[in-house]
């Protein structure tokens, strides 16, 4: 058995002389989840609709689960962005025709369905029509549309939009559980605190070519530290610090204080800056050195922040 | 295969478990009832005309006149109400009065509603004159009753002036060359009188353009079918997610094949609802009449002329229906297909518009070469079918009907699949570089 689910190689994608995807290259172990970050217009759509095979690589390859793309969707669990299912089905139907689909003999679908609508709290509307289910009952009913036939891999496209402060905690419990038994996530979101608290693995895409794939430690590390010093300081006696760039006036603190946040170089450390301060006798009163969160990583890894 | 089978049957309990299938399936049916019997009964549930005759013309022809009322009596039936009364001439009026009085009282007589309609003869020099004065909203009605009869009584009076002998004036009156129009094959046969006659002479003409306008009326639905289930996956997302389960050839033709099992589900009831009639039929009539019908019916459709209906309409169904799934993939609502759809509905409507004449002249030139366009076709052949036609004409408009049902899968597939991974709007330029392979898929 291959010990990757998903590998692309040098996949591009042009739409006339305009390149949504350019280059990419990443592969996903079995059993991992990877987060597909990006900020919305990145790709990460036209990316997943290639891993899928619904849209041709203009140059490159994709292999899912040892197969080009396209060849083992029986085998891959997809939930696209913008969600919805035949509104005037019973959510059991819906599940029993999708799992039908993905090669489940019906009365294996059925009695999976009725146990994962069980799971979920859904039994009572298992038989009441689409339409008269609330928006959250519905993205329910659309992800045990995705998982009931048992996929190896799991795509989901920007899964939490949309959601509910409990069912995205609710879905990412999912997550977990698909990934311990064994299932290869994906996931696209632009929102990183879920990909903070999930994924192993991180690809981040930004307009159309990925500036970093790797853990979650090593993008936080593409990042700059932070210093936040609180005392009557300015920016230019900041400034003089080892390794410190740029110094953010975030407020007054009292008595004649301010609390300064200051990014540090990348390769120096708040020990250099802090030991400087204190010998040259600024009047720091309090001070925390912080790592940086994958959100600002995000924003330094796809430039976002000088835009 | 499997996936296919399963759209399919999805598509097909979509459409008829709903209460809407249910009362379309009555609707073609009542239409064709309701547009037969409805004039019937307007015709015949006309009050009944009470007349009266004032004869001044000096011929004493009131006896004839009378007669020529009666004969447009009221009969008893459930469609027969109406019909003309005769009644004695109101008060006022006499035959020896003169024309101008007659004028003068007339119209207040008719006003005063005492009768609803007075016909007063008079002579104008030699010329026999009817004034046929009705209520409002009645006129002209007894007038197309006993025109025949009125213009016989100038006849007859002419024929008098003449010296011609009354019988003599009576035959020529009815008297009629025999014409019989012929066939090289209905000369062939034994000739018979009768309806099953009439049913073989005429029964290939009315069953080419019932099957003209039955194969249009399910083209045309089945296409609205499957454009506006596209439309509504299109619209509620879920397209995406079945793309991602089956090919977009398991889509489309299990789509297609579905509302096809639709239309087959119509049709079958219709036809059994016309041999449950035709049955009905059948029994009440005498039984030589009924058997020689049948016969004649069942000539009229030989197996290899069925195939060739079927292949008719198999094309047409390809062409029309991948095209209009293909159009509703690129759409959320009505609204957006119509820019494709108002010419493409045009392109449907123009075979229509040809089945009248086609219907009395089959074989007008400028309906065979219509009949070669490859989207008239399916229309226009099943109606030429009725009369023979050399092989190379059938062969030649089968072929170019497949190949266009070829492209037309071939472009609706691309189109399929990039309508329904985009949000953009549909025009013909768009469809045009999907057709020749310009859009990035």
């Amino acid at each position: 058995m291959v010990d990757r689910a998903l590998s692309l190689m040098g996949v591009s994608k042009r739409y006339g002389d305009f390149s949504a995807v350019s280059d990419l290259s990443f592969e996903v172990k079995r059993g991992a989840i990877c987060g597909f970050l990006g900020p919305n217009g990145a790709g990460k759509t036209t990316s997943v609709r290639m891993m899928l095979g619904l849209s041709e690589v203009s140059a490159g390859r994709i292999d899912v689960l040892g197969r080009p793309a396209g060849q083992a969707l029986d085998r891959i669990g997809f939930m696209p962005e913008e969600r919805g299912l035949y509104r005037k089905m019973t959510p059991l139907d819906v599940i029993v025709f999708l799992a039908g689909l993905k090669g489940v003999k019906t009365a294996a679908a059925r009695r999976r369905g009725k146990a994962m609508l069980e799971a979920q709290g859904l039994e009572p509307f298992m038989n009441k029509q689409i339409r008269s289910l609330s928006k959250g009952m519905s993205q329910k009913v659309q992800l045990i549309s995705c998982l009931v036939h048992e996929p190896e891999l799991v795509i989901l496209d920007e899964p939490f939009s949309g959601l509910d402060p409990v069912n995205q905690q609710g879905l990412e419990t999912v997550i977990r559980d698909l990934a311990r038994q064994g299932t290869t996530v994906l996931f696209s979101t632009h929102v990183m605190q879920h990909a903070e608290r999930l994924c192993e693995q991180v690809v981040l895409l930004a307009k159309g070519r990925k500036v970093f794939e790797g853990t979650l430690q090593a993008a936080r590390a593409a990042a700059p530290r932070h210093l936040d010093l609180e005392g009557a300081l300015n920016e230019a006696d900041l400034l003089t610090l080892p390794g410190i760039v740029a110094a953010v006036d975030m407020g007054e603190a009292g008595d004649g204080a301010h609390v300064w946040q200051c990014h540090l170089k990348k390769g120096h450390t708040a020990h250099e800056a802090l030991k400087a301060a204190f010998l040259r006798g600024l009047d720091v009163r309090r001070f925390e050195a912080r790592e940086p969160s994958l959100h600002e990583a995000f924003i330094v890894l796809t430039g976002a922040g000088h835009e | 295969m499997n996936k296919t089978f399963l759209i399919a049957r999805r598509e097909y309990l979509a459409f008829v478990r709903t209460v809407g299938f249910w009362l379309s399936l009555f609707t073609l049916p009542l239409i064709i009832g309701c547009s037969i019997f409805i004039p019937i009964l307007m015709r015949h549930s006309a009050p009944v005309e009470t007349v009266a005759i004032l004869d001044l013309s000096g011929d004493h022809i009131e006896g004839t006149l009378a007669e020529a009322v009666r004969a447009h009596a009221p009969k008893p039936g459930m469609f027969d109400n109406g019909g003309l009364k005769l009644v004695p001439l109101p008060a006022g009026l006499s035959a020896d009065m003169p024309p101008e009085d007659a004028e003068a009282k007339v119209p207040n007589i008719i006003g005063s509603g005492q009768v609803a309609s007075i016909i007063v003869a008079t002579d104008n020099g030699g010329r026999l004159h009817f004034r046929i004065w009705s209520s409002d909203g009645h006129k002209g009605r007894v007038e197309n009753l006993i025109q025949w009869d009125l213009h016989g009584l100038q006849y007859y009076k002419l024929a008098e002036r003449h010296g011609i002998d009354h019988s003599l004036a009576h035959d020529m009156r009815e008297s009629r060359a025999d014409i019989v129009s012929l066939t090289p094959a209905s000369a062939a046969a034994p000739k018979k009188d009768g309806v099953a006659e009439r049913v073989r002479e005429n029964g290939g003409r009315f069953l080419g353009i019932a099957i003209s306008y039955i194969t249009w009326i399910s083209i045309f639905s089945s296409s609205m079918i499957l454009l506006g289930s596209v439309i509504e996956e299109k619209a509620s997302k879920v397209l995406e997610v079945l793309l991602a389960s089956a090919s977009t050839e398991s889509l489309l033709v299990g789509k297609v094949l579905g509302v096809a099992c639709v239309m087959l589900t119509v049709s079958g009831l219709w036809a059994l609802t016309a041999f449950a009639l035709s049955s009905y039929g059948f029994a009440v009539m005498p039984s030589g009449t009924s058997h020689e019908i049948a016969a004649a019916v069942s000539g009229l459709l030989s197996p290899g002329h069925i195939a060739l209906l079927l292949a008719y309409f198999t094309g047409g169904y390809l062409m029309f229906g991948v095209f209009f799934a293909a159009i509703g993939a690129f759409c959320e609502t009505q609204k957006d297909a119509q820019a494709i759809i108002g010419p493409m509905t045009i392109v449907l409507m123009i075979p229509m518009m040809t089945m009248q004449v086609a219907f009395t002249s089959p074989d007008l030139p400028m309906l065979q070469y219509m009949s070669w366009f490859p989207l008239f076709t399916p229309f226009l052949m099943p109606l030429r079918l009725a009369q023979p036609l050399p092989w190379y004409e059938i062969a030649g408009t089968l072929a170019g009907m497949g190949v266009v049902a070829l492209i037309m899968i071939g472009v609706g597939r691309r189109a399929f699949r990039a309508g329904a991974l985009t949000g953009g709007k549909l025009t013909w330029g768009a469809l045009f570089r999907i057709a020749t392979r310009q859009a990035a898929n």
